[in-house]
């Protein structure tokens, strides 16, 4: 409004320095305005600013809405969780048990939930950031966290694409998503249809970038199959060493690749399986180099520090040998040849063994190795072996040594094989320790076991939940008796009690009422 | 009872306070100090011009200060407090002056009030004092609304350009002298003007609107007498007269099933104000409960937002009533249908329209608009359409606030999904702050 701005004008100056004059304007608020005395210049502006601004405000004509607008989004079939799940995500959110997320996350999904729609952002926003909860994230969004993170180019890892039209969705995801959004829609794919993910990845495969490239090959490792051997064996010529790397170590889980047997070939002959005194044993020759080929094959040639050159490149040439071809050749069992290489070489030995025996899953293997080390106390990587093994197998091996032995000293292999058992763990399990842990608490003066803490944490994420009522009970005693340990045990109770509660609430979910 | 020096360095908020307690509590820093069985107080010589005035209710105790700290209590106070344990014989026994004995008298009736019982018969003598009271504090405001004329005229004849290159003590002052006079409304409305400075784009405009308010306010106090009573007591809430609460809940009352459809704290130095939205839902108008809370006393979380309540509510006296104080309160419903308000923002924005011409002081007015979609703007703006086709635009203050939901504007577009909903907020003549939404047979609150 022009008067409007005279006034404002004015005033930014100053009367002092511009002189002011009552605007003219018309209708109604002109005869308010003449009767202002013109005279008293200060009066005569701020009167007119006070009569102008008000007319203005009561008088403010309305804004047109725009003629283009989103698409609505279409009404979600899946039920949102109740009212008291969506406070245990809160708390998760404001740092509170934070860790437990993609617990909660992953059982939403499972039950067939999905958020109420007020928590979407904030969810969509710890997926920037967190990329390995993408995945579960999107599974609960809904069609409305779909249709919102569309209009989000930070939320692009959520979007399904531009899904207009017929023909198949994942394709047209992957040839006009975002570079997110095609890798969760690769790691999706290879958990239900794999070899739909490997046609997709082949047929763009040369135009991807490196780094996309090495991402990509990795959802590999999700479904391996031999039907990817192919793919991976031409993946080892790669400009990038990343995907080379990558494709050399998932070759090597597959016993009937080709990678698997140039290293048979290669091995052959360098184990000699010797008779002695009625002891097996076995005599190792090493190898001679490390040539292109057997870099190719994913050989590192540079050996860790502390380790010996040639005893390094056997180790890992022994991680990509089926272990089945060892017990063929001299047929003893995986216990008996474990033992026969007791000597001096024991450890390059073992160590690439346990490579294999991860990489290929073989149970008896793995705790035949297992025994070895715990018996002679190899320095390997326990926990890693260890966590190759089925949830089923794990508990197993833990339990017969709880049975044996059921004090929790930290001395103790169960010690650190409790917090590798990174599976939701059995009733029995769960009871079973707990009764060491009561026996513990009560027997020891616990003022030392600082590690517990740190022990009982790890353990309070996998425990069974439905045993926290009782776990509750039995440790209620005042924590002036446990001491020191009195966090620790305060900490794991909340975190046993927190999953219980919070799976508690997903069992009911908020029923619409429209 | 009896205090000792730990029992009173115990009250201090953190070691700082204490440690600065410790060094007011010399007889020279303070003059006017006096005391009764149940009260202390004394004048402090601060940093600033005039000296802090400190009082102390030994019951509690409850502390008051006039010094711009937000500790509780100040260090004035704890001061105060420790003069009095170490040297009682500097405190005569007097009669408190009126800005003592108005505190006091302000705690008792909210005891009572709290308590339940009904304030005593005033007698004779309360009658003069009161009205005694009641016209200094009208020669007060007069003489304060008197210096306001004159800033603002001078203000105006030098500029608002000019204005903004003056210190931060320009404005602190003004507004000081009006909380002097006893016109904290007028203080509060002075403490905002720096802010619009920095408000983007169109400061100058808003900054001139408010000057005009303000010197409306000032013109039509000089003609208080000739206009209608409920002109009138709009014009003095404006300038911050506190009316009593049992004057209003003895009148009558408004019977209702009101839904509390949104709530909103401001804090502003030690004052925490909460304004809490109710609408009617068979007469279908709408009530404003305004809550202070000083210091560190807690607010009022009686009425919970999304829960709708049968009470009976008293409107404070106004040429627009929404201001009001729940007057009695039978049942509770925490499932509430939320229906009524308007169908389209034209309808939203003539009742404002209409409200504004009976009292143009008003700030914030509560709109409830049904099915209106939110939609994303050019600009990192977000607007609410209506079905005729209209737009309004939505307050930058929610839509760019991270709630625990995350950004506000997000938040309002998830709900919508581009579909309608019903979104309760206030408007304030340019852009509607949203204090909650119903979507989806849901009610979400902000």
């Amino acid at each position: 409004m022009e008067a409007w701005q005279e006034l404002v004008t004015t005033a930014l100056v100053g009367t002092e320095r511009q002189p002011f004059k009552v605007p003219q304007v018309s209708g109604p608020l002109d005869h308010l305005l003449s009767q202002l005395d013109g005279a008293d210049q200060e009066r005569a502006l701020l009167s007119a600013s006070a009569a102008v601004a008000s007319y203005q405000l009561a008088g403010r004509a309305l804004d047109a809405a725009p003629a283009e607008r989103q698409k609505p989004c279409e009404p979600d079939d899946v039920p949102r969780c109740s009212a008291r799940a969506a406070q245990h995500l809160r708390l998760m959110l404001h740092k509170q048990h934070k860790e437990l997320l993609p617990e909660w996350l992953a059982a939403l999904a499972a039950r067939q939930q999905r958020l109420p729609e007020e928590w979407l952002p904030a969810l969509l926003d710890v997926g920037r950031s967190q990329a390995d909860l993408r995945l579960a994230i999107v599974r609960v969004i809904g069609r409305r966290g779909q249709w919102l993170a569309a209009q989000n180019p930070t939320w692009d890892y959520a979007c399904p694409g531009d899904a207009d039209g017929a023909g198949d969705s994942a394709a047209t995801l992957w040839q006009t998503g975002k570079a997110a959004a095609r890798l969760l829609l690769l790691q999706a794919l290879r958990a239900s249809a794999p070899d739909r993910a490997r046609e997709l990845l082949a047929a763009t495969w040369k135009q991807e970038s490196a780094e996309d490239r090495a991402a990509f090959i990795a959802t590999f490792e999700a479904g391996l199959g031999l039907a990817d051997e192919p793919f991976l064996e031409a993946a080892l010529d790669d400009r990038r060493k990343e995907v080379r790397g990558v494709a050399a170590e998932l070759l090597a889980r597959l016993p009937s690749s080709r990678l698997c047997q140039r290293m048979t070939e290669r091995v052959r002959g360098l184990l000699r399986l010797e008779k002695d005194k009625r002891k097996e044993r076995i005599e190792v020759t090493w190898p001679k180099a490390c040539d292109k080929p057997m870099r190719r094959d994913g050989i590192d040639p540079k050996p860790l520090p502390g380790k010996g050159e040639k005893a390094w490149w056997l180790s890992q040439m022994l991680g990509a040998v089926p272990l089945a071809f060892w017990t063929d050749s001299w047929g003893l069992p995986p216990a008996a040849i474990v033992e026969a290489s007791r000597g001096e070489w024991r450890s390059p030995l073992l160590e690439g063994w346990a490579l294999a025996a991860q990489r290929q899953r073989q149970s008896d293997w793995i705790e035949a190795l297992l025994w070895a080390m715990l018996d002679t106390k190899e320095a390997v990587d326990m926990p890693r072996l260890f966590g190759a093994l089925t949830p089923g197998r794990r508990e197993a091996f833990v339990l017969s040594l709880l049975y044996a032995d059921p004090s929790l000293e930290s001395t103790q292999p169960v010690y650190w094989l409790l917090p590798a058992c990174r599976h939701p763990w059995s009733k029995n399990l769960s009871a079973v320790f707990l009764d060491s842990l009561y026996r513990y608490l009560e027997k020891h003066n616990v003022g030392q076991a600082w590690r517990l803490k740190a022990f009982l944490v790890e353990i309070a994420h996998t425990i069974d939940p439905a045993l926290s009522g009782e776990v509750v009970a039995r440790l209620a005693k005042p924590a002036r008796d446990y001491g020191y340990v009195a966090q620790a045990l305060d900490e794991f109770l909340s975190i046993v009690q927190f999953r219980h509660d919070m799976l508690e609430a997903l069992v009911h979910y908020l029923c619409s009422s429209v | 009872m009896e205090w000792t020096v730990d029992q009173v360095l115990q009250l201090a908020p953190d070691p700082a306070s204490a440690k600065a307690g410790k060094t007011l509590a010399l007889a020279r820093k303070w003059s006017s100090l006096g005391r009764t069985e149940r009260a202390a107080w004394g004048e402090c010589q601060g940093s600033g011009k005039a000296a802090y005035q400190t009082r102390i209710d030994l019951n509690e105790p409850a502390f008051k200060c006039s010094c711009p700290s937000r500790k509780f209590p100040c260090k004035h106070a704890l001061g105060l407090f420790l003069l009095l344990v170490n040297q009682p014989e500097l405190f005569a026994q007097l009669a408190p002056p009126a800005w003592v004995s108005d505190w006091l008298e302000g705690r008792q009736k909210r005891a009572e009030q709290r308590a339940g019982r009904k304030p005593r018969a005033e007698g004779v003598s309360d009658e003069k004092a009161q009205a005694k009271r009641a016209a200094e504090r009208e020669s007060k405001v007069s003489l304060g609304l008197d210096d306001l004329d004159l800033w603002l005229r001078d203000l105006v004849r030098q500029g608002l350009a000019w204005a903004q290159t003056q210190r931060p003590k320009f404005w602190e002052t003004a507004a000081a002298r009006m909380e002097d006079a006893q016109a904290p409304g007028l203080a509060r409305m002075l403490q905002e003007l720096p802010g619009v400075y920095s408000s983007g784009e169109g400061w100058q405009d808003r900054l001139l609107e408010r000057l005009g308010r303000l010197h409306l306010l000032v013109e039509a106090y000089k003609r208080l007498d000739r206009l209608p009573e409920a002109v009138q007591a709009d014009l003095r809430s404006a300038i911050g007269w506190t009316q009593s609460q049992d004057d209003l809940l003895a009148g009558p009352g408004v019977s209702d099933c009101w839904l509390v459809l949104g709530q909103r704290v401001e804090i502003e130095k030690k004052l925490q104000a909460q304004r809490t939205w109710l609408w009617g839902q068979l007469g279908g108008r709408a009530a404003l409960v305004w809550q202070f809370a000083y210091g560190k006393q807690a607010l009022d979380t009686s009425l919970v937002p999304g829960t709708a309540l049968e009470a009976e509510l008293a409107f404070y006296p106004s040429a627009y009533p929404l201001r009001a104080l729940v007057k009695a309160r039978q049942a509770v419903i925490s499932q509430m249908d939320v229906t009524g308000g308007y169908e389209t923002i034209a309808a939203a924005v003539e009742a404002y329209t209409v409200a504004l011409s009976h009292n143009p002081w008003i700030r914030q007015f509560p709109w409830l608009l049904q099915n209106v979609v939110v939609t994303q703007q050019p600009g990192d703006r977000y607007g609410a359409c209506d079905r005729a086709g209209h737009l309004v635009d939505l307050s930058p203050q929610f839509t760019h606030t991270y709630f625990d939901y995350g950004r506000g504007g997000w938040v309002l577009l998830a709900l919508s999904g581009g579909q309608p909903l019903s979104l309760f907020g206030e408007w304030d003549g340019s852009s509607l702050l949203p204090l909650s939404a119903w979507a989806d047979g849901r009610f979400v609150n902000f």
